[in-house]
């Protein structure tokens, strides 16, 4: 099925290669791509050399870059020269889509600044924690740690970090030590997000949003990496 | 195995704790040791009274915070008031890891010529968030004492024995809380 409103701006990360290869798989085919990079070259790099990686979970396919899987899907697809989401290039191109909603997957540390809020554009993003419990950073180590499970929202972004509109939500089982959580796990549960909140809209034809209960809310921040070592050593 | 988040001096070397290697439990006995190293010397000072160490004029930093941890030990405020201050020192911690000596009213933007090497601002900071933690189990305060701690580690060297005595207090209780946290939490 052809996403005629969407368009997916992707930076060169496993959560992008989890991303197009969910959307692929259940046949949601956004009607562009946008690979933000400085660096061509790299597009086509897969990330097989990625420490701790268990092989034995086939959760999305990390020896694929998002370039075959785009090129093999057909999927529409071009370059912007630049990874920051906020630079007057991305601006301009953005504003002159006539898709509706930007299934947003950046590099890290880049948060949306004002000006891309004042488009006439929705930012679709999958936050892996369940929200307002969770936002922050690296919060599926703390959930982890708190309740032994893990959990990922749609929502879309605004203003405040991690404040946005809930789209869905959705819960995972903690996964085996030997999986990655960071290039791997945590990904993989974005995806499958990603895809509730498309079925979602198929459905209803138009995105249900709830607003965010703040009174449970608590935010975090990059996890220590002794925390991080008790999380993993705890599964 | 390094532990690798305390340099010469995390005041001018800001740690970047993003996307930390894993190590398994190597990585734990490197960073026991680092604790370890600083406690197993004993420290004496004048001020082993919290409340004449509280009584220090610092600047208005130390002084919010001595006053909130003076009522942490009293119990006369309420803990979700004295929260809601210190969680806005956490997120300035975390995103600067700095403290300043001065910031504007209401805001935690410094001052223009605010300091940042009051040490003993990181000291009472990170009792407050022993403290803290120890009432509310919020993981947000175990972990800004973390990198507290780690930046207090770098500079301990130029900190005076009142300093390293508080410090020697923080860092015990420091470790207590993480192998309890550990033990709970293997499998």
């Amino acid at each position: 099925m052809l996403l005629k409103n969407f368009v997916f701006l992707a930076a060169v990360t496993t959560r992008s290669q989890a991303y197009i290869q969910a959307m692929v798989k259940n046949n949601y085919i956004p009607s562009l791509c946008i690979i933000m990079t400085d660096n061509v070259e790299n597009v086509s790099y897969n990330l097989k050399g990625l420490q701790n990686m268990d092989s034995t979970y086939q959760l999305f396919n990390l020896n694929e870059s998002i370039l075959e899987t785009l090129q093999k899907s057909n999927i529409n697809y071009e370059f912007i020269d630049s990874i920051d989401i906020n630079s007057d290039i991305i601006k301009r191109k953005l504003s002159n889509l006539k898709q509706e909603y930007i299934i947003y997957s950046g590099y890290g540390g880049y948060i949306l600044k004002e000006h891309l809020f004042e488009m006439d554009k929705k930012f679709i993003h999958i936050h892996a924690g369940i929200l307002p419990q969770y936002r922050g950073s690296t919060t599926a180590y703390y959930s982890i740690l708190k309740e032994r499970m893990l959990g990922a929202t749609a929502i879309f972004l605004s203003k405040g970090i991690d404040e946005g509109d809930i789209i869905t939500s959705k819960e995972f089982p903690i996964p085996n030590k030997n999986c990655n959580i960071d290039y791997l796990y945590e990904p993989y549960i974005r995806s499958q997000v990603l895809i509730k909140a498309i079925d979602l809209y198929i459905k209803d034809g138009e995105f249900i949003i709830n607003q965010q209960n703040c009174i449970d809310a608590e935010t975090y921040f990059i996890i220590h990496p002794v925390l991080k070592h008790i999380s993993i050593l705890s599964l | 195995m390094d532990y690798k988040y305390i340099t010469k001096n995390n005041l001018e070397n800001k740690q970047n704790y993003m996307y930390s290697d894993y190590n398994g439990k190597d990585f734990l006995y490197a960073y026991i040791e680092t604790r370890e190293k600083f406690i197993n010397i004993k420290y004496n000072c004048l001020y082993k009274d919290l409340n004449k160490y509280c009584k220090q004029e610092l600047g208005d930093t130390f002084s919010e915070l001595a006053q909130l941890l003076i009522n942490i030990e009293n119990n006369d405020k309420d803990i979700n008031e004295v929260c809601i201050i210190i969680d806005k020192y956490v997120k300035s911690f975390e995103v600067k890891k700095l403290l300043f000596s001065q910031y504007l009213q209401g805001t935690m933007k410094s001052v223009d010529g605010a300091e940042y090497t009051i040490y003993d601002n990181y000291i009472i900071f990170a009792l407050i968030l022993i403290k803290l933690y120890g009432k509310t189990k919020r993981l947000k305060y175990l972990n800004c004492v973390l990198k507290v701690d780690d930046t207090l580690l770098s500079i301990n060297e130029i900190l005076n024995m009142q300093q390293k005595y508080y410090l020697n207090v923080i860092l015990n209780k420091e470790l207590e809380i993480i192998n309890n946290l550990y033990e709970e939490k293997r499998r």
